[in-house]
C-alpha cells in the first residue's frame, strides 16, 4: 500500500533566488516506536537521485530552491511517503514511516527510484530474521546471514560466520560502534546476540568503506534499539533454550526513552537441584545476556546514548567425595564479553553531522578449581586458576558532511588502547596453613595502541557513475613495536539503466590482532593475541565486482558478484602443540606468515514483496591456505573450502496470523585430513617386565596432505510457523520449528576407530542434531 | 624390587640414541598428545610420525644402552 501524503508547499515566496541550492535534512523513524530507521531512501521521485539515511537515522540532501519536488521516503516493510515541496531555505524534515503489515507487500511503480548501491553488502531485516525457522526455539541473527551467499556456516550448529574464506576471527563484530570479541553462547551453538533487542543489521563482505577497519574479511554492524520513544511496551519470550524479556519505552515522550533486554538459559535450573539430588554432585551450565540502553535528545541537534552489553557462560561442578565426607571440590568456569558506551550525535548545520563514542570493550577467561580435604590437624587446600583477557578501551569521531546534492564525504579518526592478558596459570597449595606451592606462569601482558584516520569520498560523476574513495591510515604501536599502514578503498558504480547497476572494488584490511583458537577442555578457549616483531598483522587485498538487476519493479532482484581475495601473514598452531599446557613462548608455537587466497561467484535471486518472500542463494568459491613449515610447503584447502554452497529460503504468509517458512541448506563437505597408510609404532614406556623394558606397539597413521579428503556434503531442511493472536492483552505468538525434517545425519567430524581384537581401522563419522522439533511462545503487550 | 625385605633394588639405565631415534621419540610424545577427535574439537589436525624409510614408513634406528642396578636398604 502506497500512502501518499501532500504537505502544503512551504514558502513558495521568494520565487527570484530561483538557481540556489537548499538543504533538506532531518531524521526518519518509525511512526510507531520512534525507533530510527537506518538505511532509508530519501529520493526525488522524478529523477531518482538521493540519499540514504545513516545509522542514526540522520539524511541530508540537497535541492534547488523554488521547485516544486516530489520527495519520496521509503523502507523495507514500511509504507511510502511522498511530500510535495517546493522551498526556498533550508529546512529539517522528519520523516516517520508507518511499518507495513507485509514486507514492502506493493510498491506501486510512484517514481524512477534508483536503487542504492549495494556491492558488497548484506541487509538483513530483523523482521526476517524473526520469520525464519528456529533452532531449539532461538532466533539466530548469525544463523540467519550464514543463508547469504558468500557467507558461511562451520560446523555443524556453529553460530560462527565464514565470510569469503575467512574465518569468524577474521570479522569486526560491531554493537552499537564497539567491537565484540565473542559471539557465542552454549560453545558456539547460539549467538549472544538477542534479536528482540536489535534494530539492523548490516554485514559487508566487500568494498569496505573506510570507516571500518581492524579485520580481514568483513564488517558486521549491529544497532541494537534504542527504545520506544512512544509508550510502553514489554515482549518476552519462553522456548526450550532459553526465555527473555524485553522492557522498553519512554522517559520522557519523544525526547527519552530506555530499553532493557535480558535473556537466560533455562536448564540448569531443572538439572542443578536434579543432579544434586542423584549424586550428592552439582553440574551445571548456564548462560545469560543483558542489553541495557538510554537515550536523551537533548535538542534537534543533539542526541545523547548510553549502552550496555554484558553476557556470560559460566559452568560449575561440585564434587564431593562419597567416601570421604571432608574432601569437597569445586570446578568453575565462567567467560564471556562486557561492552560499555557512551554516544553523542551532533548537527553542527544541516550539512555536517559528527558522533563522537567512548567505548570500553572486554572479553575474559577463567577458570577456577578448588579442592578442600578437611582432615582435622592439617588441612588441604588447592587451588588452581587459569585466565586470559582482552580488553579495548576506545575513543572516536566519525563525522558526515553532505556538500552538495552528488556528494557525501564521512570522515574521522580515533584509537584503541588494547590490553592483552593471553594467560596465566596459577597454583596455590597450603597444607595445615603452610604454603607448600605458590606459583604463577603464563605469558606477559601485552599493551598496545590502534589509532586510525579515515577520509571517504563518495560522489556522483554524470548521471550513471557513483564513485566511492577513500583511505584509511592506522597505526599500531606497542612497547618498540610500530606497523603502520595506509589502506586504499575504492567503489565504483555504474548505473545504466534506472534497474541495472555493475560494480567494481578494490580493497585492503589490516588486522593486528590474531586468534588462537584452543580447545580440548570440551569448552572452546579464545585467545586473543596482539601483533608482535616476530608475528606481524595480517593483510588482506579484495578484489570484487558485482551485478544487480531489478525485475518487475524491485519484486524480484538478481545479483551476481565475483571476489578474489589474498591475505598474507596469517598464523596457525604447529601441528599437535598444546599452548596451555606449553612453557614456551605462544609465538615460538605457531607457523607464521601463512598465505591464504579466496575466490569465488556468489548469485542471489531474491523476491523481495508479495505474500510470498525470500532468496535462492549460491556460492562457488575454494579457499587455500599456505604455510612453508605445513604440508611441504604446498597450499592445501582450508578446513571450510566449500566448493558448492545453496541455500534455498522461503517464507509466505498464509494470514495475517499465520506465516511459515522452509529453508533447505547444501554444502560441498568440510576438508579434513584422512590417512593414507597405518603401521605400528613401538612405545617404550618406561614399565620393565621381567628386568626387559615393555615394549607396546601403537597404531601409528601416515599422512600425506593437509586436509585431503572431504567429508560427505551436508544438506538439512528446516521449517517453521508463527501462529499470532490477538488477545485482551496484547499479542501472542506461537513458533513451532522443526530443525532437519528429514533427519539428515550430517558429519560433524571423523575418527579413526582401532578395534584391538581384530586389528582392523575403520573410519566413523559422529553427527550432532537429528530431527529436532521445539517451540516457542513469545508476547508483546 | 623387592617388597618382603627392607632392601630394592635401582636401575639406572642410560641409552645413548642415535639422532634418529630422538627425533621419533620426540615427535612420538606430540603424537601419542592428540587424542581423538572430540565433540568440540572435532578431529585434531594430523601428525606425522618421524620416518627416515624410504618408500615406507617408520624408522630404523639404534641405540646403547648402559645399565646399572645398585641395590639399596634403608639401614
Amino acid at each position: 500500500m502506497r500512502l501518499a501524503i501532500t504537505v502544503a508547499i512551504l514558502s513558495v515566496w521568494c520565487s527570484f533566488l530561483s538557481a540556489q541550492k537548499v538543504t533538506v535534512s532531518g531524521h526518519i523513524t518509525d511512526s510507531e516506536t520512534g525507533e530510527v530507521l537506518i538505511g532509508a531512501h530519501i529520493y526525488d521521485t522524478e529523477s531518482g537521485s538521493g540519499t540514504a539515511s545513516n545509522e542514526y537515522g540522520y539524511y541530508s540532501i540537497s535541492l534547488l530552491s523554488n521547485r516544486v519536488y516530489n520527495l519520496g521516503c521509503s523502507f523495507l516493510g514500511y509504507n511510502d511517503t511522498v511530500i510535495v515541496l517546493s522551498i526556498s531555505d533550508d529546512v529539517i524534515l522528519n520523516f516517520s514511516l508507518k511499518p507495513g503489515i507485509e514486507i514492502g507487500e506493493v510498491k506501486v511503480n510512484a517514481s524512477a527510484y534508483k536503487q542504492p548501491e549495494k556491492h558488497g553488502t548484506i541487509n538483513l531485516p530483523v523482521i526476517q530474521v524473526k520469520q525464519l525457522p528456529s533452532f531449539g526455539g532461538e532466533f539466530d541473527l548469525m544463523k540467519s546471514l550464514q543463508l547469504m551467499p558468500g557467507v558461511q556456516s562451520g560446523s555443524e550448529g556453529n553460530s560462527g560466520l565464514y565470510v569469503r574464506g575467512g574465518g569468524p576471527d577474521q570479522n569486526l563484530v560491531l554493537l552499537d560502534d564497539v567491537p565484540l570479541y565473542y559471539v557465542n553462547h552454549l560453545a558456539g551453538f547460539i549467538s549472544t546476540f538477542n534479536a528482540d533487542a536489535i534494530n539492523n543489521i548490516n554485514l559487508i563482505k566487500g568494498g569496505f568503506p573506510a570507516r571500518y577497519g581492524g579485520r580481514l574479511s568483513s564488517i558486521l554492524d549491529i544497532r541494537m534499539k534504542d527504545g520506544n520513544m512512544k509508550e510502553l511496551h514489554s515482549s518476552g519470550s519462553i522456548g526450550i533454550v532459553s526465555s527473555k524479556i524485553t522492557v522498553e519505552g519512554p522517559i520522557k515522550k519523544d525526547t527519552s526513552s530506555f530499553i532493557l533486554s535480558a535473556r537466560r538459559f533455562m536448564y540448569d535450573l531443572i538439572t542443578m537441584p536434579v543432579t544434586k539430588l542423584a549424586e550428592d554432585n552439582v553440574i551445571g551450565y548456564t548462560f545469560y545476556d543483558l542489553n541495557a540502553k538510554l537515550n536523551h535528545k537533548f535538542s534537534d541537534k543533539d542526541r545523547m546514548f548510553l549502552s550496555w552489553y554484558s553476557g556470560d557462560d559460566s559452568s560449575l561442578a561440585i564434587y564431593n567425595d562419597p567416601g570421604d565426607d571432608n574432601d569437597r571440590s569445586k570446578v568453575r568456569i565462567k567467560w564471556g564479553n562486557m561492552v560499555a558506551a557512551y554516544r553523542w550525535n551532533h548537527i553542527y548545520n544541516q550539512k555536517l553531522f559528527s558522533n563522537l563514542s567512548l567505548s570500553y570493550s572486554r572479553f575474559r577467561f577463567n577458570t577456577r578449581a578448588t579442592d578442600i580435604q578437611d582432615t582435622g590437624d592439617s588441612e588441604y587446600n588447592y587451588t588452581g586458576q587459569f585466565r586470559s583477557a582482552i580488553s579495548d578501551l576506545g575513543a572516536k569521531i566519525d563525522f558526515s558532511y553532505y556538500p552538495g546534492p552528488n556528494q557525501s564525504i564521512s570522515f574521522g579518526g580515533g584509537t584503541l588502547h588494547h590490553t592483552f592478558n593471553p594467560w596465566t596459570n596459577s597454583y596455590y597449595i597450603t597444607e595445615g596453613g603452610n604454603v607448600i606451592l605458590d606459583t604463577l606462569t603464563g605469558s606477559n601482558d601485552f599493551y598496545a595502541w590502534e589509532h586510525f584516520l579515515y577520509l571517504d569520498d563518495k560522489i556522483n560523476i554524470g548521471r550513471f557513475l557513483n564513485i566511492n574513495m577513500g583511505i584509511r591510515g592506522s597505526w599500531y604501536t606497542s612497547d618498540k613495536l610500530n606497523y603502520k599502514r595506509f589502506d586504499p578503498r575504492i567503489t565504483l558504480n555504474l548505473t545504466p539503466g534506472e534497474k541495472t547497476q555493475v560494480s567494481a572494488s578494490y580493497t585492503e584490511m589490516q588486522q593486528y590482532v590474531h586468534l588462537l583458537s584452543y580447545s580440548n577442555v570440551g569448552i572452546p578457549i579464545d585467545l586473543w593475541m596482539p601483533a608482535t616483531k616476530s608475528v606481524p598483522p595480517s593483510l588482506a587485498r579484495q578484489l570484487s565486482f558485482g551485478y544487480t538487476r531489478q525485475l518487475k519493479n524491485g519484486e524480484y532482484d538478481i545479483s551476481l558478484e565475483y571476489y578474489n581475495k589474498r591475505m598474507n601473514n596469517l598464523i596457525e598452531y604447529k601441528p599437535g602443540v598444546s599452548i596451555i599446557e606449553s612453557t614456551e613462548d605462544w609465538q615460538e608455537l605457531i607457523e607464521k606468515g601463512g598465505k591464504g587466497r579466496s575466490y569465488g561467484f556468489e548469485l542471489m535471486f531474491r523476491k523481495n514483496s508479495g505474500r510470498t518472500t525470500g532468496w535462492i542463494g549460491y556460492t562457488w568459491s575454494k579457499t587455500t591456505h599456505q604455510f612453508a613449515n605445513l604440508n611441504n610447503g604446498e597450499p592445501y584447502p582450508y578446513k571450510f573450502d566449500r566448493r558448492h554452497d545453496i541455500s534455498l529460503v522461503f517464507m509466505h504468509k498464509l494470514s495475517d496470523d499465520i506465516d511459515i517458512s522452509a529453508t533447505w541448506v547444501y554444502g560441498t563437505g568440510n576438508a579434513f585430513s584422512l590417512p593414507v597408510g597405518k603401521y605400528n609404532a613401538i612405545i617404550d614406556d618406561g614399565q620393565y617386565w621381567e628386568g626387559e623394558p615393555e615394549r607396546i606397539f601403537y597404531p601409528a597413521y601416515q599422512y600425506e596432505g593437509k586436509n585431503n579428503y572431504r567429508m560427505r556434503s551436508y544438506h538439512r531442511l528446516d521449517i517453521g510457523a508463527n501462529f499470532r493472536k490477538e488477545t485482551r492483552l496484547g499479542e501472542r505468538t506461537w513458533n513451532i520449528s522443526i530443525f532437519n525434517l528429514y533427519n539428515r545425519k550430517n558429519p560433524y567430524f571423523y575418527y579413526m576407530d582401532y578395534n584391538w581384537f581384530s586389528g582392523k581401522t575403520t573410519l566413523k563419522q559422529k553427527s550432532l542434531f537429528p530431527f529436532m522439533p521445539s517451540v516457542s511462545y513469545s508476547f508483546k503487550f | 624390587m623387592n617388597n618382603q625385605s627392607d632392601e630394592y633394588e635401582l636401575i639406572v639405565e642410560l641409552n645413548s640414541v642415535s639422532e634418529n631415534y630422538y627425533n621419533y621419540k620426540k615427535q612420538l610424545g606430540v603424537y601419542l598428545n592428540k587424542e581423538d577427535g572430540d565433540i568440540f574439537e572435532g578431529i585434531p589436525d594430523p601428525v606425522n610420525l618421524f620416518s627416515n624409510i624410504e618408500n615406507g614408513y617408520g624408522i630404523f634406528a639404534g641405540y646403547l644402552s648402559d645399565r646399572i642396578i645398585l641395590n639399596i636398604s634403608d639401614k
